[in-house]
């Protein structure tokens, strides 16, 4: 049981820093297309978040951006509908775009990022774990295996989540929607846990604990994977770049 | 033949055509081609095929600063863009011949 508030003060630090992180991205790319009026920077910022999520490198979808905020802006001036712009479905001008830069895989590229932050996100906890507990060395500090699922869950499925709530076009209902969420996953996991009395599963998660990172050796693997699959969302975006018709 | 389809297939040709003659900016594309009657051609149609002729390094571009709102993009002709509309004119042509020869006779 000593494991409860532990896990949930890290599950929730991590759902907070990740909801302030992406409100505050809003924020600024907001600022950044002030010129723009309420629908055309809606449509903006809904492009914006769709091509985040996609193989385009963080330059390609700079330059995609500023394109665009260039398009809408005469648009906008000369008093004609976003629809003329943008056509009548946001989705397909973005999937036009993507095709353009030959990007078509977006499923692999939302699970090497959800792999990258579960990767990561470990990795950080057992340097936590240790700053914290501060009992026993890097290398022989434990961490609940409970937080696997939990970050694994929080991911994939919780962070593209909140990205999407974020990108909503009513900002206030958003950020709420996004607490919510954070919330009840929080609640959700006291719940399994308070009943892991009768669930041998939560039992089993709740009463072990794993070392992660036992040595240099595997600190070292951890440190390859990422870079692993750094390199090969870069190779994607190479690719479909190269194929390109 | 459906007539978006066939205009479609042309409209690549004759942004380079466009872009050939000044450099250009994408509003300024559309602007153009809409003057030359392809009435329902817009900046979700034009685009992606500027951003993909970038792309095949048949474009450069570069920013200049515009009075007001963000920089403009000037899409500007290479020497493979060159080549590239040489080739179009050619098949275009040899298209367009034989399209009126038949047609020609059919009237």
């Amino acid at each position: 049981m000593n494991n409860i508030p532990w896990l949930l003060v890290v599950i929730l630090i991590l759902g907070a820093v990740a909801t302030t992180f992406e409100v505050l991205i809003y924020i600024r790319k907001s600022k950044k297309v002030l010129f723009l009026e309420n629908e055309f920077r809606a449509t903006y910022l809904n492009i914006e978040t769709s091509l985040t999520n996609s193989y385009l490198s963080r330059i390609e979808i700079r330059e995609v951006m500023l394109d665009l905020s260039e398009l809408l802006y005469e648009a906008q001036n000369e008093k004609r509908p976003i629809t003329d712009v943008i056509g009548s479905n946001v989705n397909d001008f973005t999937k036009a775009i993507l095709q353009s830069h030959g990007h078509k895989k977006k499923l692999l590229y939302i699970l090497i990022t959800g792999a990258q932050t579960t990767i990561f996100t470990l990795f950080v906890v057992q340097f936590a774990t240790f700053s914290m507990r501060n009992t026993r060395p890097l290398f022989e500090t434990t961490i609940g295996l409970p937080l696997i699922p939990y970050i694994i869950v929080l991911s994939f499925i919780i962070l593209p989540l909140i990205k999407y709530l974020v990108s909503n076009k009513k900002r206030v209902v958003s950020a709420i929607a996004s607490s919510l969420l954070i919330i009840s996953f929080v609640l959700l996991t006291e719940f399994l846990i308070s009943q892991k009395e009768n669930s041998l599963l939560i039992q089993k998660y709740v009463d072990t604990e794993i070392l992660l990172i036992n040595s240099q050796f595997t600190a070292s693997a951890v440190i390859l994977a990422l870079i692993s699959l750094y390199l090969l969302k870069k190779h994607l975006q190479r690719s479909a770049i190269k194929n390109i018709k | 033949m459906n007539t978006t389809q066939l205009i479609r297939g042309l409209l690549e040709g004759c942004i380079i055509a466009i872009v050939s003659f000044e450099d250009s900016y994408g509003y300024q594309v559309v602007e153009k081609l809409r003057e030359t009657d392809f009435e329902n051609i817009s900046e979700s149609t034009v685009y992606p095929i500027l951003k993909r002729l970038e792309k095949k390094r048949i474009f450069d571009s570069y920013r200049k600063e515009s009075k007001l709102g963000p920089p403009r993009k000037y899409y500007k002709i290479t020497s493979d863009g060159k080549k590239e509309l040489k080739e179009f004119l050619m098949v275009w042509n040899s298209v367009k011949s034989k399209v009126d020869l038949i047609t020609k006779e059919v009237k």
